[in-house]
């Protein structure tokens, strides 16, 4: 046999990228470069983020931890303090410490921020895979379906899911992973069929690879990283929604500690104790801020790449 | 005679790094035509752009002398720069694709450079709109004019950017690779609409890396690389007796006129000769090719050996148009069978079927004496890994999630799922690329080197045959010798067959045993490729091989 030495791409190209100095050939210089390529360093936005969330998920996990008092321990002769060295974030009408409240209101808020999303995303996953992936007729029906969704605004569409099915953490979990599902879809639907009708899929049945495998190994992945986005980015909203439900009465109620129902306790007292309302409001400003920005960075990141 | 344009000691840079143009000067006079010709990266289309001051963001353009007629380019104001461009300097770029406003007709596109830079009435403007597209030899120009960017072919898209740049009569025409990408008649009325501005006396900067097209209308030849020039002179004495080793390896590598079987790339020539800087070699150079220029093996297989692909009376139809019609050929073990034809003739078409991705609506085709496009898709499935493919366009055909690794460890284990062995680094070897690329993405290879990437996943499961669709037609001429020869030396050492489709005859001619001449799904000629081409039967193909005669370049003597 016979060998050519590489020199077209290597003569030909100014970029330093593609073309490897004699000195990164082989050796512990090629693992490295591998190993970076997959873990890349992690921007600012990127890591102060991720630090964050951090911080909150051991506060959701662990909130005994963080915050070693009961939330639900009532103490009326400490009603409405305000911060201090005592109760960093004051008291409320009950007495109990609004700092211990939220800590432990983390769980329950982001909890039902994240499995909104699963179910969002999850049924979103069915639709737009048997769309993108099924026959057309099946195409047909599922786009048409979705656009009847989508007919509704999003959050119009988790009331009317409550009102038939009563208020509740459950329900308005589901209402809110419902009535973002819609727009998952779509999304995944033309990720799909971009997947489907790519050269590569193309390129993996002339080497004689099945459905399956070409479903498994080229298409879900594929869809897989852009939909990771999707999810960080959509924690985030849930949050929100999850926790403006509460705030209207129709997710969790009080004295439940969750931010969306703090949120609702508080709003009788807004002008004399404001920090009833200000400090679970910006907890669940700080976790959507959070997951967006963590989200918008991985995805500035794979575009730029 | 003054020189219109006056360039000296011209350098371009981004940042900090070093300049991608050093130190380059030439002039050009009236009614001259001169070729800016290198691989791409080499910065002569930097250098046409840095002319109308459009060198892009961040860059640094010096020069000791920048004259047009009796203006400094360096010095004079946006203002006047843009006065510039258009009235007296035209501009040909390469994307005829993109050029164009898809939102607007042509005609009105074109009338924008006279309502911007003359006076002329809405009325007097159509009637010169269609005086020009009757010039640049749009048939039709009335229909034309209304019709937007989509609705026209490549080549008249690109006649449309070429009547809009000559629309003021510039007295310089800067054109940037004006016909690569077209079809070979296509691209002969180009240059022959060219040749006649430039008898007309417009000046001529034409940046191409074909020799070929520089040589039928340029007089002088300015040869870049690497940003530097290593020769300029007159095209006709540099073309017979070029004196740099970088011009002879790209003179060299123009497969049009080779013989079949002959290396286009002398290995280590430039290299050796020209203090290039430390290639990574992938295996030792005395592993290299048999004897490089020596007598060519002609003929890898002989006449009779066995049918390998039969097809037989292929017709596929998309709506009311027929994109193959009746359609039969056999190819042999080991041999090149080419397919040769203008866009739209139906060759991606024959392409798909034999690889079973679009079924015929008639006819059939067998491999090695048994059913193939008859079958099933899960029958086939077994002997699918006897049919490779390679296509235009490698890096879309790679899975953009995986590494090179990972793609070639995947051909090689038919769909078995296992831990890859040392067969990865072998097989990429056997296509001359290090083992370093295994850990990197395909996107981040040059276009040679994936085009590489794409031959050794093909020829992992040994195929009997492998499909080349187009497989150089975005490659520079010195990458694609490479590739033609890496493909060459596959065929000989693994007995491979190919199917090999291009538009490019000097390809076709090169690599094939035998040749199909295609023309609107239609086989018009068909025979040993030598018999077509120099006693060619059908009109047609004497109109290809017209067309295409100019490329037929002198060789180097030396």
């Amino acid at each position: 046999m016979t060998l050519l030495p590489p020199t077209d791409g290597l003569t030909a190209t100014t970029t330093p990228a593609a073309s490897p100095t004699p000195a990164t050939r082989g050796g512990p210089g090629t693992a490295a470069r591998g190993r970076r390529r997959w873990m890349p360093r992690p921007t600012v936005t990127m890591a102060a983020s991720a630090t964050v969330l951090a911080v909150l998920a051991i506060a959701a996990l662990f909130p005994g931890l963080v915050a070693p008092g009961d939330p639900l321990a009532i103490d009326p002769s400490a009603s409405f303090q305000a911060p201090s060295l005592a109760h960093p974030f004051g008291t409320d009408e009950s007495g109990r410490d609004i700092l211990t409240r939220v800590v432990h209101g983390a769980g329950p808020s982001l909890l039902i921020g994240v499995s909104a999303t699963a179910i969002g995303v999850g049924l979103a996953l069915v639709f737009g895979l048997l769309a993108g992936l099924g026959p057309r007729w099946l195409d047909f029906g599922t786009t048409r379906l979705l656009e009847v969704l989508f007919a509704f605004p999003g959050l119009l569409f988790a009331l009317l899911f409550i009102v038939v099915y009563g208020p509740g953490i459950v329900t308005s979990t589901i209402a809110v992973g419902l009535s973002t599902a819609p727009g998952y879809a779509r999304i995944i639907r033309s990720q799909v069929l971009v997947a489907r009708r790519s050269p590569y899929l193309e390129a993996a049945t002339v080497l004689g690879r099945g459905r399956a495998w070409r479903i498994t190994r080229h298409l879900l992945p594929n869809v897989a990283a852009t939909l990771f986005v999707l999810v960080t980015l959509g924690i985030g909203q849930s949050i929100v929604w999850a926790s403006s439900l509460s705030y209207l009465g129709l997710g969790a109620a009080p004295p439940t500690a969750e931010w969306g129902a703090m949120l609702s306790a508080g709003r009788t007292y807004i002008t004399s104790f404001w920090w009833m309302t200000f400090f679970p409001g910006l907890f669940i400003v700080i976790s959507a801020v959070a997951t967006t920005l963590l989200g918008r960075s991985i995805q500035a990141r794979s575009r730029r790449s | 005679m003054t020189a219109l344009l006056e360039v000296s000691g011209l350098s371009v840079r981004f940042g900090a790094a070093d300049p991608v143009v050093a130190d380059l000067s030439f002039s050009i006079g009236e009614g001259e035509c001169v070729g800016l010709v290198g691989e791409s990266g080499s910065g002569k289309s930097v250098t046409a752009r840095s002319l109308l001051g459009l060198a892009g963001a961040g860059s640094r353009v010096d020069a000791t002398g920048l004259r047009f007629d009796d203006v400094d380019l360096l010095r004079m104001s946006a203002r006047r720069a843009q006065a510039l461009r258009g009235r007296d300097i035209g501009f040909i770029s390469q994307g005829a694709l993109v050029a164009l406003d898809p939102l607007r007709p042509v005609g009105r596109e074109i009338g924008d450079a006279l309502r911007l830079h003359t006076s002329m009435g809405a009325g007097e403007r159509a009637d010169r709109v269609l005086e020009l597209l009757t010039d640049v030899g749009v048939p039709e120009p009335a229909l034309r004019a209304g019709q937007r960017a989509d609705e026209l072919s490549g080549g008249l898209r690109q006649r449309a950017i070429i009547a809009s740049a000559i629309a003021l009569r510039p007295r310089l025409l800067i054109a940037d690779e004006p016909t690569t990408a077209l079809d070979s008649t296509v691209q002969a009325g180009i240059l022959d609409l060219l040749a006649r501005l430039r008898e007309a006396g417009t000046a001529i900067l034409l940046v191409s890396h074909d020799l070929a097209v520089i040589e039928r209308l340029a007089s002088r030849v300015v040869v870049m690389r690497r940003g530097q020039v290593v020769e300029q002179g007159d095209t006709a004495a540099v073309l017979r007796a070029p004196r740099h080793p970088y011009t002879r390896q790209l003179i060299e590598a123009i497969p049009a006129g080779r013989p079949r079987g002959s290396r286009l790339v002398e290995m280590n020539r430039v290299d050796a000769a020209a203090n290039a800087t430390a290639q990574p070699r992938a295996t030792s150079p005395s592993t290299a090719a048999p004897a490089p220029g020596t007598a060519p093996a002609t003929g890898t297989a002989p006449a009779t050996a066995p049918a390998l692909i039969r097809a037989d009376g292929l017709t596929r139809r998309f709506g009311d148009r027929l994109a193959v019609d009746d359609v039969s050929f056999t190819l042999r073990r080991g041999q090149t069978l080419g397919v040769v034809g203008e866009s739209g003739s139906g060759k991606t078409t024959v392409a798909r079927i034999v690889l079973a991705i679009d079924r015929p609506d008639a006819g059939t085709v067998m491999l090695d004496g048994a059913p193939w496009s008859a079958l099933a898709e899960s029958q086939r499935r077994s002997r699918r890994p006897r049919i490779g493919a390679i296509y235009q366009d490698a890096l879309s055909s790679f899975d953009p999630r995986w590494t090179v690794g990972r793609i070639i460890a995947d051909a090689l284990s038919g769909g078995r799922s296992g831990s890859p062995g040392p067969e990865v680094a072998e097989t990429l070897a056997m296509v001359g690329l290090p083992e370093s690329v295994i850990a990197r993405r395909p996107r981040l290879l040059s276009g040679g080197q994936q085009q590489r990437v794409a031959i050794a996943r093909a020829i992992a499961p040994r195929p009997d045959v492998i499909v080349c669709d187009e497989p150089v037609s975005s490659l520079d001429t010195l990458v694609q010798a490479q590739v033609l020869d890496l493909l060459d030396e596959l065929q000989r050492s693994l007995g491979i067959a190919y199917l090999f489709i291009s538009h490019d005859l000097g390809v076709v001619r090169h690599m094939s045993d035998d040749v199909l001449v295609m023309r609107h799904g239609r086989v018009l000629e068909r025979g040993p490729v030598e018999a077509v081409f120099s006693q060619p039967q059908h009109p047609y193909t004497r109109e290809l091989i017209a067309a295409a005669r100019g490329a037929a370049t002198p060789r180097a003597s030396g």
